[in-house]
């Protein structure tokens, strides 16, 4: 579990390089105009922002959890052991493997969002663009769990892949925490990535994806997994197996 | 801060619209207006598309953050605007041979291996004649040839070899300048706060060695220590390995090589232990390591700026900042904020802070530091004056016609540093070693390496990388250049202008020296020196010599002017280059040269016949003064030996050099101030003309060393063809054109000065050599006999450059007003 939380906080931190540049408007958008509020303002809309993103992955991560949970209990009852971790591995590391593709030159079929979600988002944005700072931020931030960003869909499927609502609102957390630096740079106006690492930036993403998709295959990812069970063999993690 | 050339340069169809990240190559459609990278970064370009006045702002914000990173790729950087021909009439200069030249700044430069790399331009790009590189200011001077080369492919093939180059001039460059600070700074910044967090950790980790720990816990602890150090050994670390490759790929070593090999090598070896779960990591050490050279490295390159800054040399030559008349009221401005046209107010006692025309008020200015002359001159409306300049006596208003690099001072500080570019042959020398240096380190580390590894497998890593990181060859490469230069700065305030460092390493090998009489070893005034005669006729001369002009004539109202002047009418009856003819009261007074006066006087007073003979042979100009018809006394006019100069000139001597006089005045008294100042006869040439003087230093140049002590002006090529050349009087840019030193303050003490001063600058050079050789050879035996352990060595090895680079830098080679002798007395 440790293991992928940290697999997760790294390739988080290494993809929120891409944030910036796509949810930089967003930021720019909540943030207004600049000149006409105080500081404590500016920081209150940064702080709502992050915490409506917050609420919005960790809703999507106890979403997929549960959905994990359900896949694993279906499974279960088939045989399959952890069958939403090797589902969501699998998906992944075919997702990692298209975009390593893509940045390659080979064209691939494209899903588009369906346009009923992007309408909710346009309307959502159009209702909340009068209202005061603090509040647009805060539905801003939260709106963003509706964009169609495959980066951040990979994660959710990584917190279907533990199995359990907690633990997938846990796994989206992290993910928020690795977003939050390059978050708050970019609201602060502070440049962010110097030239030469952002050409490897694609290849970078659909690396630590498909590094993340094997974790989540190879078994690392049940909440409540002791290194030590491996040399327990008469303690409690043996007693699934029945006595042949 | 919006980058004009940058907002310029066309986005290429590459890049996201959104982000402006690279649009992988499966993702492009060819004919869209737009591209985009990903669904995500094409919806929300959309939504924002809808609500315009957000989009437009968040664009911009966005643009301007994004005008600040570099283009995404170095191909996408054309350098075009460089080839437009009213830049490069404004920035470039056409030599004698058709080469043009001019100054680029470039990015990313931060040590000597740069230096070496980019001064490889020739050889990689034909066409380009030479590069220098300024490690100081990360300054490189290009000549190239226009009709074979375009100065923007000079440019991407800067660009290429890692170091982005812009225009020098103007706000831009501070604009990069200050952005790379900033980089820096935070680099620095985000390795302390790893280094002190891994090292917290590691404590942790320690204890639990000697105490126990739970197998979760310790493996928690070394994951994370590894993601903390991640992102410091990337980013700060990647400074190393960029650099080390750019050297590689050009098949150099460079120093970064070793300290690159010593951070991945201990970095991979904790994290291969870290996912092993056995085994030690030393993620303290590599973060520490990180810290302390990155910043070194920042220290390094402040000091670097300030010792050789053209800025921080004239900066001692005329003020930082000025007042700025608007409306009437003063306002304080930085001296960049001052544009031709604009109005400033110089009190009295200040500095002139620009070029420029008086407008208002009138006062005398002291501009010895231009013109050598030490009188001030007197300046009212209309005039010019200049920066650096003393305004004395009372308040100016000025228009201000140039500032800061384009005035007369400016545009000398750059004649300096120009020059000031000019390598040492001892660091030559450093630079060469140090290649082979990298090369021995490296073989070292492997021998340890295969020594170690069948006596203590575990360890043997852990010795090599402690090697790798003890070894320190920067006083090679860094802090000799460094000394040099923080000597020249520390020179220039103390009054001496030098051209470069192998000027003072010159100065340090006794040979011949020419000095030069008038102005050099003599005041260069006509004085009153001896009067032979009726001194009552005194008044009398006073009063006639009153409103002449002539040389003599001042000589002798300076002389005369503590006594009472005759009061009685004067009627100049003739004037004359010989003399003067006046009736003063009903007394007819004649003063002259004794041609002049012979023929008009009538007799001679008894004793006086020969006193003539008597003031030229002791070397005195006579003249003669006549009252009523008759000769009643004799002036002899010297030009006085300065005082200092017997003792200075015994100092000289006492340094192992041999001295001599070449003059264009009369071989007799030239001949009686040798002796009085102890030099062989035949070392006292008079009668020489500029001509013959260059024959002479040409001459002795066959022998050693030669160095040349006089006037700018006059003895030119002289200076210019000596070993070393030092100008004492003349103005100070014809000084600078032909010699090689500009002594700024008057006085024959300041030639000893300055040969003492190049002596403690050799001086701190060759301690500095001594201190890193035997500072790496004991390293490297510690390492090999594995009593160093990596941590020990992060710490040893910034230690040591940062004590040879405080050595250079606090060294008290030239003295500055600060260690109490003020630079400028007047």
């Amino acid at each position: 579990m440790t293991a992928l939380a940290l697999t997760v906080l790294t390739a988080s931190l290494l993809g929120s390089l891409h944030c910036a540049g796509m949810c930089g408007g967003f930021v720019a958008f909540y943030a207004g105009d600049p000149g006409r509020r105080g500081e404590r303002s500016r920081l209150a809309g940064h702080l709502s922002y992050n915490l409506g993103r917050l609420a919005a992955y960790a809703g999507l991560g106890a979403l997929a959890g549960a959905l994990g949970a359900a896949l694993d209990a279906t499974g279960g009852l088939l045989g399959v052991q952890r069958a939403a971790a090797v589902v969501a591995g699998v998906l992944i590391v075919l997702w990692g493997v298209a975009a390593l593709l893509e940045s390659r030159g080979v064209r691939l079929p494209r899903l588009a969002a369906p346009p009923a979600v992007r309408g909710l988002l346009r309307r959502g944005i159009q209702r909340v663009a009068a209202r005061p700072p603090a509040t647009r931020a805060l539905a801003i931030g939260l709106l963003t769990g509706l964009l169609p960003c495959g980066w951040l869909y990979a994660f959710v499927v990584t917190a279907a892949g533990t199995g359990s609502a907690a633990a997938g609102a846990a796994m989206m957390a992290v993910f928020w925490l690795g977003t939050v630096p390059v978050m708050l740079s970019v609201g602060l106006g502070l440049a962010v990535l110097s030239a030469p690492l952002r050409h490897y930036l694609p290849t970078a993403c659909a690396v630590a994806m498909i590094v993340v998709g094997l974790f989540s295959v190879a078994g690392r990812v049940r909440p409540h997994d002791p290194p030590a069970a491996a040399r327990d063999i008469t303690g409690v993690g043996g007693h699934h197996h029945a006595p042949r | 801060m919006l980058l004009a050339e940058e907002v310029g340069a066309r986005v290429t169809a590459a890049a996201c619209a959104q982000c402006g990240l690279p649009v992988p190559a499966g993702l492009l459609e060819a004919g869209a207006p737009r591209q985009f990278c990903c669904a995500g970064c094409r919806a929300v370009h959309a939504l924002m598309d809808e609500h315009g006045r957000a989009h437009e702002h968040g664009l911009d914000r966005q643009r301007a953050a994004r005008s600040s990173w570099a283009p995404a790729r170095p191909g996408d950087r054309r350098y075009a605007e460089l080839d437009d021909p009213g830049f490069q009439a404004r920035t470039c200069r056409r030599g004698p041979d058709g080469l043009l030249a001019t100054e680029l700044y470039l990015e990313g430069v931060h040590c000597s291996a740069c230096v070496w790399l980019v001064e490889k331009l020739p050889g990689l790009l034909p066409g380009v004649v030479e590069a220098r590189l300024d490690l100081s200011r990360s300054q490189v001077l290009v000549r190239w040839d226009p009709g074979v080369v375009r100065l923007s492919a000079v440019a991407r093939q800067l660009r290429a070899l890692g170091y982005a180059p812009h225009p020098r001039r103007g706000m831009r460059a501070e604009e990069v300048r200050r952005r790379e600070d900033r980089v820096a700074l935070a680099r620095v910044g985000l390795a302390g706060a790893v280094a002190g967090n891994v090292m917290a950790i590691a404590f942790a980790l320690y204890g639990g060695m000697l105490n126990g720990m739970e197998p979760e816990f310790a493996a928690f602890f070394r994951w994370a220590s590894l993601l903390l150090a991640l992102p410091s050994v990337i980013w700060g670390g990647g400074v190393f390995f960029r650099g080390a490759w750019t050297a590689l790929r050009l098949r150099a070593l460079s120093m970064d090589l070793p300290i690159s090999l010593g951070l991945l090598a201990g970095f991979l070896h904790g994290a291969v232990n870290t996912v092993r779960g056995t085994g030690e990591v030393y993620f303290d050490s590599v973060t520490a390591l990180i810290f302390l050279l990155l910043f070194g490295r920042y220290l390094l390159r402040r000091q670097q700026r300030a010792a050789g800054d053209a800025a921080e040399l004239a900066a001692s030559l005329y003020p930082s900042s000025a007042r700025l008349l608007e409306d009437g009221q003063a306002r304080e401005v930085p001296l960049e904020a001052l544009v031709p046209g604009a109005l400033v107010e110089v009190r009295a006692g200040e500095l002139v802070p620009a070029d420029g025309v008086i407008v208002a008020g009138q006062s005398t200015v002291d501009a010895s530091l231009l013109s050598g002359e030490p009188v001030p001159v007197a300046v009212a409306a209309g005039d010019r004056v200049h920066a650096g300049t003393l305004n004395v006596a009372s308040r100016l208003e000025l228009r201000v016609e140039r500032t800061g690099e384009d005035t007369r001072v400016g545009r000398l500080m750059t004649l300096v540093e120009a020059h000031a570019r000019r390598r040492a042959p001892i660091v030559q020398l450093a630079d060469r070693i140090s290649g082979r240096f990298v090369a021995a380190v490296l073989v070292l580390a492997a021998a340890t390496l295969l020594l170690w590894v069948r006596v203590d497998p575990a360890r043997a890593l852990d010795h090599a990388v402690a090697l790798l990181i003890v070894t320190c060859p920067c006083a090679l490469g860094l802090a000799t250049p460094l000394a040099m230069s923080a000597a020249i700065g520390r020179a220039a305030r103390g009054g001496f202008l030098v051209k470069g460092g192998d000027v003072l390493e010159k100065l340090t090998r006794p040979g011949r020296m020419w000095l030069d009489k008038t102005g050099t070893l003599t005041e260069g005034r006509a004085r009153l020196v001896r009067w032979c005669g009726d001194v009552s006729a005194r008044p009398l001369v006073a009063a006639a010599e009153a409103h002449s002009s002539h040389p003599l004539a001042l000589a002798f109202l300076e002389a005369l002017s503590g006594e009472p002047r005759s009061r009685d009418m004067v009627e100049i009856i003739e004037t004359h280059g010989g003399g003067i003819e006046a009736r003063v009261g009903e007394r007819s007074v004649i003063v002259g040269s004794p041609a002049f006066v012979e023929s008009r006087a009538k007799e001679v007073v008894s004793g006086l016949a020969t006193e003539v003979d008597v003031l030229v042979g002791a070397g005195l100009t006579p003249v003669l003064v006549a009252v009523d018809g008759r000769v009643v006394a004799a002036a002899g006019f010297g030009d006085p030996v300065r005082g200092d100069a017997g003792a200075a000139l015994a100092r000289v001597r006492g340094l192992g050099w041999r001295l001599g006089i070449l003059s264009g005045d009369h071989a007799r008294v030239v001949a009686a101030v040798g002796a009085g100042l102890g030099l062989e006869p035949a070392m006292c040439r008079g009668g020489v003309s500029p001509e013959g003087k260059l024959d002479v230093v040409a001459a002795a140049l066959a022998q050693g060393p030669v160095v040349m002590v006089g006037d700018g002006v006059n003895d030119a090529a002289a200076l210019a063809a000596a070993t070393v050349g030092i100008a004492v009087h003349g103005g100070a840019e014809a000084a600078l054109a032909a010699a090689d030193v500009f002594v700024m303050r008057p006085g024959v003490t300041r030639i000893a000065e300055l040969l003492d001063g190049s002596r403690r600058t050799m001086r701190v050079v060759r301690r500095n050599l001594a201190f890193s050789l035997g500072y790496n050879v004991i390293g490297v035996g510690l390492a090999m006999s594995g009593a160093l352990n990596p941590l020990v060595a992060a710490i040893l090895m910034p230690l040591s450059s940062l004590t040879v680079i405080i050595s250079s830098y606090r060294a008290r080679t030239f003295r500055t007003a600060k260690d109490g002798e003020a630079p400028t007395c007047r």
